[in-house]
């Protein structure tokens, strides 16, 4: 087990210290120096206790991500970690919390408090130990490990970190960045470039799954380019440079067509739908969308200089990306209004067309979005407003989902806590370490899933490059573009 | 009803009213219930120190102090609730007062034993000791009007008919009047002065012993407002079950004390939104963790994503309309629409003086209460600010709640479901004091 050394190698810091933490079926505490030889029964606990921390580190809060780059310095050191072991002496303090019954957690004492917050995973962990969390990656051991190109290793840093951010952008920069590896590739003597492209591959798109779950779009891409290099194997004999020439182009082109061109038909489909003196409400912040009411503004304002529409940009913390979409849009000229989520109820009576983005488009025609997404549809639905999503078809996947829970993400906690308009009665992050502060801080959760699941009964339609259609529709579209793709 | 009696500006009750609006209207009094107590407060001593001579004057006192409340901020209904209460509580110890000090008086008229609240429907002839004929001018005016509809009158009615049946004493006409009384609406009566006049002198006479009472019974209504969190919190353990999880939002004090009394006997998880942007969530997320209650704070983006997860949606209102609708702090309705869309219950937690004799038929704009933009947009803390100039930005406080969206209301006096609302008002509330 990888982990297993590390657990050894913390050991002796701790003698004499706290109680060991990577027992959670031994409640009672180990007094005395953690020397003692291990028997089997207690190596093999440890073992148990390790693959539990490796699976229950990657649920561990945020406050991690500050306490972990400078956890895996000391810890790895020379040793070459992968970032399971970094996870593992951090997780294992969640994995001991997360045992039975929320016992006070026990930690090793040489490790610097990580802010206290993933104490609290003790209910994040009841609920949503499922889900995938945003932690900050381990850069230095990717970079030492030799197997990811630096423009990955960047790429990945650049998500992890919130800074690029949005289903299209973040495919862009994904096939970009593997358009620039490809690139950079050379085909060892013996080996066949499309039989060990892949291969090279692979650790770097688990390094980016790591960082921030690729989703539907990533995955649908990432799949495709599988598939052109399976294609190269079947064409037979090429020079390599050839080959790579092809791979490059065919990226490219993929971009190109999927998302550049796909966002500008949509954009010439959905602009019909708005019309002069119309109300459109907009959710955070879409990179379709932003363009479909730039365009609609440019052309309205060409055909005739008085014709204009309104929009109200909805907006929702923590994330608070509908700024971005505000400053764009107002810049442009249009008017804009400026909500939070939950004060829409009172202006959806005079909006006439929502327009949303999304990440993906299940089969059962569910959009998957941005969290806030499936309460503004369902507002609009009580105000009988129409609700379109703009989706291109590489975000189409196959998957039925049930609900937001079934699949999500974790996002960080921090922004949530830091309430704005320095209001008295925030909770300060401090509160909810263990160090300060009593037992009923340990009670306090912050929660944050980054997407939810709009049920298609609120969609009235998805305008597509293909046209709009209704949101049954998903599978039918899949079986036909998979015959051209 | 009666001359409109004000008081005079250099009446002290009258500086304190000002001051009571002045703080309505700059929004200083934060919640329902320090409305509420306030408002007693300010009635109490009105009926302690105002001149009136007759009870009429007093009870046209209070409801000019109710108009000027409710112009000062026409979204705090607890203010006017209040003074209903009041008022239906004077005219009760009135009459009572009255008719014991009839008894004691020499009779003006033939002597009659008192028997409490007129039962209307009961018939005999009217020298019957249970008559009460129309003709007799028992009591002042007011009494007339306050034959109340309600449904333990209704039945009883309907027993004293299968009596009088039974022994024979059914007289049909007085009978169909006084059933049809039971359902006709009771318009306002034109003074009778004559009433009046007598009225005024030997209320003269007997003020002194009433004020007393009259003040005891505010000293009710206050007590009753003052225990409305402990009462509404009796049913918590009826209503929270195990290893339940529970969604609310906003900090509400009733939500809290309930939240915080079922947790005496069952063990259970709360979900708080942060309510943007006020951010009460927090203020409510940190009292509950504090008492040791497991509490999960989300942001308001995630009440859809959470709800299959969720148990049941416990909200406080603001006010409570007689349709059974109410206003609650915007994004209410979001939790409310979503646990509709995956089936969960909306319990509402309130106390009775939250109850309003208003409507939203048609749900008007304005009809929330707007504050500022800055905590919206603000540029302090990590608001960030933005836009340009022309944006707009707009901050509703409430939200209105239709009634189909609950399923039932806890409430002080009892768990009711929305349908029974307008019941409860109607009772409450004398309907003469509905347009104040």
């Amino acid at each position: 087990m990888v982990a297993e050394p590390i657990t050894e190698s913390s050991k002796p810091p701790t003698q004499g210290k706290q109680p060991k933490q990577p027992k959670p079926q031994n409640p009672k505490p180990e007094k005395g120096g953690g020397e003692k030889v291990k028997s089997a029964k207690d190596l093999k606990k440890e073992k148990r206790a390790a693959a539990v921390a490796a699976r229950g580190g990657e649920n561990a809060g945020a406050g991690h991500e500050g306490g972990r780059p400078t956890l895996s310095v000391t810890n790895t050191g020379a040793a070459g970690e992968s970032r399971q072991a970094s996870f593992a002496p951090s997780g294992s303090a969640s994995a001991s919390a997360g045992g039975p019954g929320p016992s006070k957690p026990q930690r090793p004492a040489h490790f610097s408090e990580p802010s206290g917050l993933s104490l609290s995973n003790i209910q994040q962990n009841l609920f949503f130990s499922h889900l995938p969390h945003q932690d900050f990656p381990d850069t230095s051991a990717a970079l030492i490990n030799g197997k990811l190109h630096p423009l990955i290793v960047r790429l990945g840093v650049l998500m992890s970190s919130g800074q690029l951010r949005g289903a299209n952008a973040r495919t862009m920069g994904m096939m970009s960045a593997f358009r620039e590896v490809i690139r950079d590739y050379e085909c060892p003597d013996q080996a066949v470039l499309w039989k060990d492209l892949p291969i090279y591959l692979s650790p770097m798109i688990a390094w980016l799954e790591g960082c921030r779950p690729k989703g539907v779009g990533g995955g649908n891409a990432i799949r495709w380019l599988k598939s052109e290099i399976n294609r190269l194997g079947e064409q037979g004999d090429r020079s390599e440079a050839e080959q790579k020439d092809y791979l490059v182009e065919a990226i490219g082109l993929y971009l190109r067509d999927r998302i550049e061109f796909a966002d500008k038909v949509i954009a010439d489909n959905a602009k019909e739908k708005i019309r002069n003196g119309d109300t459109v409400v907009t959710y955070a912040r879409s990179s379709v969308v932003e363009r479909v009411l730039l365009e609609a503004h440019r052309d309205m304002k060409v055909s005739d200089p008085e014709a204009g529409f309104k929009v109200v940009v909805v907006d929702s913390r923590p994330l608070l990306e509908g700024r971005q979409s505000l400053e764009a849009l107002s810049s442009a000229g249009i008017p804009c209004t400026y909500i939070l989520l939950p004060l829409l109820s009172s202006i959806l009576p005079q909006a006439d067309l929502v327009l949303l983005g999304g990440s993906a488009l299940h089969s059962d025609g569910a959009l998957y979005s941005r969290s806030g997404t499936a309460i503004v549809s369902m507002l609009a639905k009580e105000h009988r407003v129409p609700v379109v999503a703009c989706v291109e078809t590489y975000k189409f996947g196959e998957k039925v989902v049930l609900d937001g829970v079934a699949t999500n993400e974790l996002g960080s906690v921090d922004n949530l806590l830091s309430i704005p308009n320095n209001l008295s009665f925030g909770i300060k992050p401090n509160d909810l370490s263990s160090t300060t502060g009593g037992v009923g801080k340990h009670n306090l959760t912050p929660l944050h899933l980054v997407y939810d699941v709009t049920p298609p009964s609120l969609i009235t339609a998805v305008c597509t490059e293909i046209g709009f259609i209704p949101p049954s529709s998903v599978p039918t579209v899949l079986g036909k573009s998979s015959s051209v793709v | 009803m009666a001359a409109s009696a004000t008081l005079k500006s250099n009446d002290p009750n009258a500086r304190l009213t000002e001051a009571l609006c002045t703080s309505l209207r700059r929004r200083q009094i934060v919640g329902s219930l320090n409305v509420a107590l306030a408002t007693a407060a300010l009635i109490q001593n009105v009926v302690r120190s105002a001149r009136y001579s007759t009870i009429d004057e007093l009870l046209g006192l209070i409801k000019s102090i109710g108009k000027k409340l409710i112009d000062a901020n026409p979204k705090e209904l607890a203010a006017t609730n209040i003074i209903r209460r009041i008022l239906r509580l004077i005219r009760e110890e009135y009459r009572a007062a009255a008719a014991a000090h009839i008894i004691s008086a020499p009779p003006s008229a033939p002597e009659t034993p008192f028997l409490g609240p007129t039962t209307p429907g009961l018939s005999a002839p009217s020298n019957h000791y249970l008559s009460t004929a129309t003709d007799f001018q028992f009591f002042p005016s007011t009494s007339q009007l306050s034959r109340q509809t309600s449904l333990s009158n209704f039945v009883a009615m309907r027993h004293s008919r299968a009596q009088l049946e039974r022994s024979g004493s059914l007289v049909d006409m007085q009978l169909s009047q006084s059933t049809n009384s039971l359902f006709t609406r009771h318009n306002n009566v034109p003074e009778t002065p004559g009433i009046n006049r007598i009225d005024s002198d030997e209320f003269m006479k007997h003020s002194a012993k009433l004020k007393p009472v009259l003040i005891q019974a505010i000293e009710e209504v206050v007590g009753e407002l003052e225990t409305t969190h402990e009462d509404v919190a009796k049913g918590a353990r009826e209503h929270i079950h195990s290893s339940e999880i529970i969604l609310t939002m906003g900090h509400s004090k009733t939500v809290e004390a309930f939240l915080k009394q079922g947790y005496r006997d069952r063990k259970f998880t709360v979900v708080v939104a942060e309510s943007a942007p006020s951010y009460l969530g927090h203020s409510l997320a940190h009292s509950l963790s504090s008492h040791g209650i497991p509490t999960i704070l989300i942001p308001d983006s995630s009440i859809h994503a959470i709800l299959p997860r969720v148990t049941k949606v416990i909200l406080g209102a603001h006010s409570v309309l007689a349709n059974g609708g109410l206003f609650a702090l915007s994004g209410s309705l979001a939790c409310a629409l979503a646990a509709k869309t995956h089936s969960k219950p909306v319990v509402i937690t309130t106390g009775q003086f939250k109850f309003a004799p208003a409507w939203n038929l048609y749900h008007d704009y304005a009809a929330v209460d707007f504050q500022g933009p800055g905590s919206v947009i603000g540029t302090t803390g990590n608001g960030g600010g933005g836009g340009k100039e022309s944006t707009e930005v707009v901050d509703p406080y409430f939200d209105y709640i239709r009634p189909e969206l609950v399923q039932l209301f806890v409430t002080n006096e009892g768990d009711h479901s929305p349908s029974y609302i307008y019941r409860l008002i109607r009772e409450a509330y004398d309907e003469e004091d509905v347009e104040l």
